[in-house]
This record gives C-alpha cells, sequence and structure tokens, in this order.
C-alpha cells in the first residue's frame, strides 16, 4: 500500500491472556516476556537479555476495543 | 513527529472486514515516564480523546517507585460501568513524541489497558492529526 508507515506488531498479542503485560522485543518483533504486572514483564524482559523492550498489554477481551471513558 | 499506527490484519470474519481488508490500527505512542531520578522502560499509550484524563496501570506507577495510594483519588469509570475503582493522581513528567512535559495523570488499577493519553494530560499539551493516508499521527508541542 503505497505511503504505509505503519508498525505491524498488534498481531504479537494474539492468543496471550485478556490484561496481560507483554514485554516485546526492541525492534517489536517477538514477544520476549508477559506478566500480570508491568514490573514482572520488564524483569522477565530482562531475564532473556532484552534490556530495551517495548511493553505493551493484550487487549480486555474479545471483540471491538473501546478502551476509557 | 510523525508516529506510525500499530497496526495487524484480522484474518477472522468481522462485519467491518469488507471497509478495510481487516486492517486493524491503533494509535499508540512510544512513552516513558520519568519520577524523579527514575525511568520507565518504554511502552505503547494509547491516544484516547474519549478518555477524560492520561491514565495509567497503576503497576507502572508502583514500579517506579510513585506512592500510587498516596495521591488525590477519584473514581474511574470504566466503559461498562464495572470497572469503578479509586484512580490515584500524580504529577509526572512524560516522554513523549520527541519532548518532555511535566503534566498530572491518573494510576488506576483497574484500568484494562496499559496507558490512555486523555484529554487532560496530554491533548492540553498538543497538537495531534490523525494521517489516514500516512497511517499514523503528527504530533507536535502545543504554542
Amino acid at each position: 500500500m503505497s505511503g504505509m508507515e505503519s508498525t505491524t506488531c498488534l498481531d504479537l498479542l494474539d492468543g496471550i491472556p485478556p490484561r496481560t503485560w507483554v514485554a516485546l522485543s526492541a525492534d517489536r518483533s517477538r514477544v520476549v516476556a508477559t506478566g500480570g504486572t508491568y514490573g514482572e514483564a520488564v524483569d522477565g524482559a530482562e531475564a532473556e537479555g532484552e534490556m530495551n523492550p517495548f511493553l505493551l498489554m493484550s487487549r480486555p477481551g474479545p471483540g471491538i476495543s473501546i478502551p476509557g471513558y | 513527529m510523525f508516529i506510525p499506527y500499530l497496526t495487524d490484519t484480522l484474518t477472522r470474519a468481522t462485519p467491518w472486514r469488507t471497509q478495510n481488508s481487516g486492517e486493524r490500527w491503533a494509535p499508540i505512542v512510544p512513552t516513558s515516564i520519568l519520577y524523579r531520578e527514575f525511568e520507565s522502560r518504554v511502552f505503547g499509550a494509547m491516544v484516547d480523546s474519549g478518555a477524560e484524563v492520561t491514565l495509567f496501570q497503576a503497576s507502572l506507577g508502583e514500579r517506579l517507585g510513585i506512592p500510587v495510594r498516596s495521591g488525590p483519588s477519584e473514581i474511574y469509570q470504566g466503559f461498562t460501568g464495572k470497572d469503578a475503582e479509586l484512580t490515584y493522581f500524580h504529577q509526572v513528567r512524560l516522554r513523549v513524541a520527541g519532548t518532555t512535559i511535566t503534566t498530572v495523570v491518573g494510576f488506576c488499577y483497574a484500568l484494562p489497558v496499559n496507558a490512555l493519553l486523555g484529554r487532560v494530560g496530554f491533548f492540553d499539551h498538543f497538537k495531534i492529526t490523525f494521517d489516514p493516508l500516512r497511517r499514523g499521527m503528527q504530533i507536535d508541542r502545543a504554542g
């Protein structure tokens, strides 16, 4: 698609239990650790040698996501 | 600063799949929180004009040493009304979109996502343009 600059990594969260903290590799190409809290995911990433993880949280549940409010 | 959306393509059927071939996109911005001499790891924060205030998962604040429950609090009301829980507010610095701002944000244990960059605490600091052609956002300091 012309002009597309977006980064694909949301699919890495598929199959991970809802509301789980996920540490991706710095290049966002793979999951290096997960945890129930931010700290658990960071510690897991460091244990895997990833010192600059990118942290996300898996979706709250199936279907359309409407966060906030 | 231009920040591309995070994307993927759904393979399952959805009522809206024919609209865009199943592409999902999320306006998620790499962000970190600075508190005293500590800085969080970079995490993805959802830009959400529907959120009245900027909110973070409380576990993120705790890891940074923020005494989360000591801050002034207000009820956080989730979309379904099932996530009503106290949100605690603290002044922090956010490193986001190539700059650092000092702002007041909320920390909530029941927040169903890790971070929402909302109207107070984020939108009042930035001019934000969503660009469907480039699949991303232009985010610049206001003023």
